[in-house]
Parts: structure tokens; C-alpha cells; sequence
């Protein structure tokens, strides 16, 4: 899989049209990952470069960032492409691939399909992964994010997710399912973004879904970020 | 002071005068279009950072500055015109560069969707009331149409110079006022006012007039900026208007009045196609000293408004009071104005009542309910004066007011 992103991204790349790349660097006190820690409630660096061939409607991008899995320090790698196409000024529709691998003892790699709409601001997504966190099982994850500018560079957003895992889950005696919201405020200031959000998780625990982070980590949490984009 | 009064009368005299020299002008800034994805999930989506931000912008500005750099050109604003997938990036040029070298230029850039230069605008009022007054109700039978619609649930995007909101006729009538026209405060001005009288002056309140849709919703679009104190002559641009018209259209609204005049220019097409399409009603006034109207009266599909007295001869423009105006001035002021910039106010006002009377009318049905017809039904092969009763009775299939005429022009019998 992770060859295939690869090569989705050379060719994009190989496309004569000029893309438009951008960058960002982002501070975050606790790395959530829908609903979950995967840095052990502790502060993580990011690194995500983002690039657009808005005349073809194709687009990739990768992700870096530090994580603490199973009580240790790792890396994460994402890679990323798609398609969008927009159906009229409002109402946008896509579709593509994810790819995730994190360094250390154990890859936890996985792919993840998606497809999704956006209404101006509202964004709603389907996600597939085969294989979620290399756990063996499959999981299907939905969302809905919106959010709304307020007064001067202010602005407010909201998440809610919703996960199911396939396979047998009478040995942990829990749920198959697992929701997350997450709501907060932002600041822009170009090139400065800056946010303050809570976040919670309910339904199955972590070792039931296939998530590899540390023992104990907290359900709810207020997470602050700032990212600076290039 | 004796200085000050002869500079006053000076812009007075001058004000129009500018106005019209500044389309004369050579442009001496770009618009510079570089295409936006659609929104779509992004590297940092769901993991730290939010579910808002769209980074593609600092892509676009490096694109840009890229462009600027290679052109020898100078970044001066920009805007998102999501309603056509794009970013709108205006560059100054430098000395003695030409500005339709430049964007044929640019238009060979893969980087670049498209350019054209910053083109000046201005409003279409005759800065002359010197007439006896002559209320615009009269022949439109307002007060009987107001018994049956007054623009209730009609949002009207008015792109002028700025309103005043604190005459009497216009206090609580305005829903918004925005400035497109730079970083400023929001400016009552002349020309934005009077038009916004027509369209929206509050009825029964014992002064002043009264609006032709005094219940509908206005948005107050501040694209054009008046050239002196005391003087109607406002200007516009290219970019401003571009401006304006992408916030109606974020807006939804149902009608967007414009009574100003310029060049043909192909951003400003694009936005009032995409207007078209989400059905809205794009009433312009025409300017008589241009043969074909100016632009944008003469777009296809925009509703073209001129003065009852007009030499416009085109088959599809439509004809509406244009002299001895009574309406708004800022402050507690009224007054009478001329020029087809309150004839297309007038008809902005009347379309806001069709469309309460039949909110899913099509732009079609709307041409043919405006546009007069002969006892006979057949579409009139001149311009003729807008019958509203007999446009209102088409709507509702019912007669409000000047029943006998109306029944004869719809060539129906008299119930």
C-alpha cells in the first residue's frame, strides 16, 4: 500500500501543471487521534506538507509527527492522496487513500480509504480500513466537522466521530463502538493559527479498537495547538 | 471659509467629470486568478490541528508572489471568490508596463487561470434635482400592491456606494452593511443612499417615502465610493464589484441591484453567470450615452433598466421612471434625483414583490412577467414602460390593481 502512495505521489508530481504546496509546522499539548492519545497525554511536534493540482482536482500530502506508543517514543509517517471534484459552488465531493506507519518495534501500518462531501463549511467523511492499526479487523469511522467564523479573526469549530470495528470483541467484554467529539475556538493569524479545543471519547477502550497507546491515558482532554503554515 | 466653499463646489462640478476620466485612464493594476481546490481532507485533518483552516491559501499567496516576482509586479490585495473556484489576486504594474501586455502574458501561464486589468466603474445617477416633484408610486399603484406584497423573506444585495441607515426611511430597513472598497470604516454616502430610499424607505412612518418593497431585507454592499462631498458621482472597480457580488452569493440572496457602468469585464461575467444560475435576479441600470447599454446591462440575462425618456431602443431592455425621484439623502434629508440608476432601483424594489408573491419563480417567467406584452400576447418589439400591476397579476394569476388594462394585456376576460 505504502508503495502505492508512493507512486500516486511521483506522478502527481510528474503532472505538468504547477502545484500549489504548502507546509506547516504545529505544536500540540496532547496528540488526539479520534478521541485517543497517541502521545501519551503529553505535548507532540508536527511537520505536514500539503500539495494541490486544483486543475485536475488531485492532491496529496504526508504528515510527520513525534508519537509515545506502548510507553515509548516513535515517529509517525502519514502519506495521503485523493480526488476532488466540486459539484457546484457549495456542495464539493472526494475521495482517496491514507496511508499510516509509525517507527519502532511494531509498524501498526495501515491504509484507510475515504470518501466524503463538503456544504461549505460543513465536512462529512466515510473512512474504511481493512486492517485498522495492523490489529486485524476492520473498521468503518464517520465524522462530521463544521465550523463558523465569529467576530474578527475568531473563529469556533466542532467534531463528531463515530467508529465500528468488525471481528470479535467477546474477549474484552466491551462495545464494538466508539464515539468522539471535540469542539473549541481558533485564532487566525496568518500565518499563525492557533486553537483551544476539548475533546472526549466514549464506547470501547482503546485495546479494543487496536490503538497502540499508552496505558491510561485520559478520555477527555483540553488540547491547545499553534501551527505556523508556510 | 470662501476657499473652502469653492473647493466644495469644485469637486461638485468635478465629481462625475472624474469619474468618467478614470475609465479613460490605462489600468494600472492586474487581477491576477489562480484556481482553489474544492475544500478536501488534508494531511493534519483529524489529528492536531482543526477541522477549519484551509492551508491552501499560503499556497496560493506563494503562487502569487511567484508570479508577481517573474512579472515584475507588485501584490496589492486579495480576495477568495469561492463561487468560482478562485482566488483573486490583484498586482500593481510597474511604470510603463502596459496592462493588456501583462495579463495576455499572464494568460500563458499555467500558474494562472486567468487575468485581466483592474477596469473603473461608476454609478448612473444625473446629479440635477431641479424638477417639480412627481411621486413614483403612482403609476405602479403601490399602495394597492402593498396590500397583497412588500418584499417580505426577499434578500436584496444592493453593490453601490455606501447607506446611510440613520434617515428616518432607512433606519431598521438595512439587514447589513459591508465595505468592499477598503479596510476603512463603513461610509454614508449619497448615491447608495437614494437607491436604497427606493428600494426599501420605511412605509407609513409619517415621513419621507415610501420604498417599492419597503419589508425586504437589504444588503447594503459598499463596492463604489463617491468622488466629492455633496455629490452623487461615486466610482467603482473591477475588484471591488467582484468583491461585492461573491458576498451576495455567499449571502443566497434573491436580487442584486446595480446601477453602475463600465467596461466589458470578464471576472465580473463570470460572477453574474454564477448569480444566474443560482436564479438570482440581476437587475442593471442601462447607460444612455453607451450604445449598447454599457456593461453589465447588456450581459445576457441580467434584467436591463432604463429611464422611461432613454434612447434605448434594445428589445429587451425595460423602461421605468427615471425623473423627479423622490428619496433618501444621509441624515434626515430627501430629496429628487434622475438617471436609470433609480429607474433599476424601482424594478429591484417590484422584483422583491414577485418573488414573495412566488418565491420559486424562474428568471424566465420573471423576463416575461416584467416585460410587456400587447393585447394580442405577443412579446412587444420595443422597449415599453413596465406595467407592474399587469406584471404582479402574471405572477399571481389574480388582479391587484388596474384591473381593466391588466386583463387587456394578459388577454384574459374580466372576472
Amino acid at each position: 500500500m505504502f508503495r502505492i502512495v508512493v507512486a500516486v505521489l511521483v506522478a502527481l508530481l510528474a503532472v505538468q501543471a504547477r502545484a500549489q504546496v504548502t507546509g506547516s509546522a504545529t505544536f500540540v499539548s496532547d496528540y488526539r487521534f479520534r478521541g485517543t492519545s497517541l502521545s501519551d497525554d503529553r505535548p507532540a511536534a508536527q511537520l505536514a506538507f500539503d500539495a494541490d493540482w486544483p486543475s485536475t482536482g488531485w492532491y496529496a500530502g504526508g504528515m510527520m509527527s513525534n508519537v509515545r506508543l506502548d510507553s515509548s517514543h516513535a515517529a509517525q509517517l502519514l502519506g495521503y492522496a485523493g480526488y476532488v471534484r466540486r459539484l457546484n459552488a457549495d456542495l464539493s465531493w472526494e475521495g482517496g487513500v491514507r496511508y499510516t506507519r509509525f517507527t519502532g518495534g511494531e509498524s501498526y501500518a495501515y491504509a484507510e480509504a475515504y470518501t466524503g462531501l463538503t456544504f461549505r463549511q460543513l465536512v462529512g467523511r466515510i473512512y474504511y480500513a481493512p486492517n485498522y492499526f495492523n490489529a486485524g479487523y476492520a473498521t468503518w469511522y464517520a465524522e462530521l466537522n463544521d465550523s463558523i467564523a465569529l467576530s474578527g479573526k475568531w473563529y469556533a469549530f466542532a467534531h463528531a466521530g463515530y467508529l465500528r470495528r468488525a471481528g470479535d470483541v467477546a474477549e474484552y467484554h466491551v462495545s464494538r463502538f466508539r464515539s468522539d467529539v471535540r469542539a473549541g475556538i481558533g485564532l487566525t493569524l496568518q500565518p499563525w493559527d492557533i486553537q483551544l479545543s476539548w475533546t472526549t471519547a466514549h464506547g470501547a477502550p482503546d485495546v479494543a479498537l487496536g490503538y497502540p497507546s499508552a496505558a491510561g491515558t485520559s478520555r477527555n482532554a483540553w488540547v491547545f495547538s499553534v501551527a505556523y503554515a508556510w | 471659509m470662501m476657499r473652502i466653499w469653492l473647493l466644495a463646489a469644485a469637486l461638485c462640478v468635478l465629481g462625475p467629470w472624474a469619474a468618467v476620466r478614470a475609465e479613460t485612464q490605462p489600468p494600472t493594476q492586474v487581477l491576477v486568478m489562480l484556481r482553489a481546490a474544492a475544500p478536501h481532507l488534508r494531511a493534519a485533518d483529524g489529528y492536531a490541528v482543526g477541522y477549519t483552516a484551509s492551508p491552501d491559501e499560503n499556497a496560493r499567496m506563494h503562487t502569487a508572489r511567484e508570479i508577481a516576482q517573474h512579472y515584475g509586479l507588485h501584490i496589492v490585495d486579495s480576495w477568495p471568490m469561492p463561487a468560482l473556484g478562485l482566488d483573486c489576486f490583484v498586482m500593481r504594474l510597474a511604470p510603463g508596463m502596459s496592462a493588456s501586455d501583462v495579463t495576455q502574458q499572464l494568460a500563458q501561464d499555467a500558474r494562472v487561470e486567468s487575468a485581466e486589468p483592474r477596469q473603473a466603474f461608476h454609478t448612473l445617477a444625473k446629479d440635477d434635482p431641479l424638477y417639480a416633484l412627481q411621486p413614483v408610486a403612482k403609476p405602479w399603484h403601490l399602495a394597492e400592491l402593498h396590500a397583497v406584497a412588500s418584499g417580505r423573506h426577499v434578500t436584496i444585495a444592493e453593490v453601490d456606494s455606501g447607506v446611510d441607515t440613520s434617515n428616518p426611511d432607512l433606519t431598521g430597513q438595512v439587514l447589513e452593511q459591508r465595505n468592499f472598497v477598503d479596510d476603512g470604516d463603513y461610509r454614508a454616502e449619497l448615491h447608495g443612499t437614494e437607491v436604497a430610499g427606493i428600494i426599501v424607505a420605511r412605509e407609513g412612518n409619517g415621513v419621507g417615502i415610501a420604498g417599492v418593497a419597503p419589508q425586504a431585507q437589504l444588503l447594503a454592499l459598499r463596492a463604489c465610493w463617491q468622488l466629492a462631498q455633496g455629490s452623487a458621482a461615486s466610482a467603482c472597480d473591477s475588484f471591488t464589484l467582484a468583491k461585492a457580488l461573491q458576498y451576495a452569493l455567499e449571502k443566497h440572496v434573491q436580487i442584486i441591484n446595480l446601477s453602475l457602468t463600465g467596461p466589458d469585464d470578464r471576472l465580473l461575467q463570470r460572477l453574474l453567470d454564477a448569480a444566474l444560475a443560482q436564479r438570482v435576479a440581476v437587475v442593471v441600470a442601462v447607460d444612455d450615452s453607451a450604445a449598447d447599454g454599457g456593461f453589465p446591462a447588456s450581459y445576457k440575462g441580467v434584467l436591463a433598466v432604463a429611464g422611461e425618456r432613454s434612447p434605448a431602443q434594445a428589445r429587451d431592455v425595460l423602461l421605468a421612471p427615471a425623473e423627479d425621484i423622490p428619496t433618501t439623502q444621509p441624515g434626515a434629508r430627501w430629496n429628487l434625483v434622475n438617471g436609470s440608476s433609480f429607474a433599476a432601483a424601482e424594478v429591484s424594489g417590484l422584483v422583491a414583490l414577485l418573488h414573495e408573491l412566488s418565491p420559486d419563480i424562474t428568471l424566465t417567467q420573471l423576463h416575461d412577467a416584467l416585460h410587456a406584452r400587447t393585447a394580442l400576447g405577443l412579446v412587444s418589439m420595443r422597449p415599453k414602460t413596465i406595467d407592474a400591476c399587469a406584471a404582479v397579476a402574471q405572477v399571481s394569476q389574480r388582479c391587484i390593481c388596474d384591473c381593466a388594462a391588466t386583463h387587456a394585456s394578459l388577454g384574459e376576460p374580466r372576472r
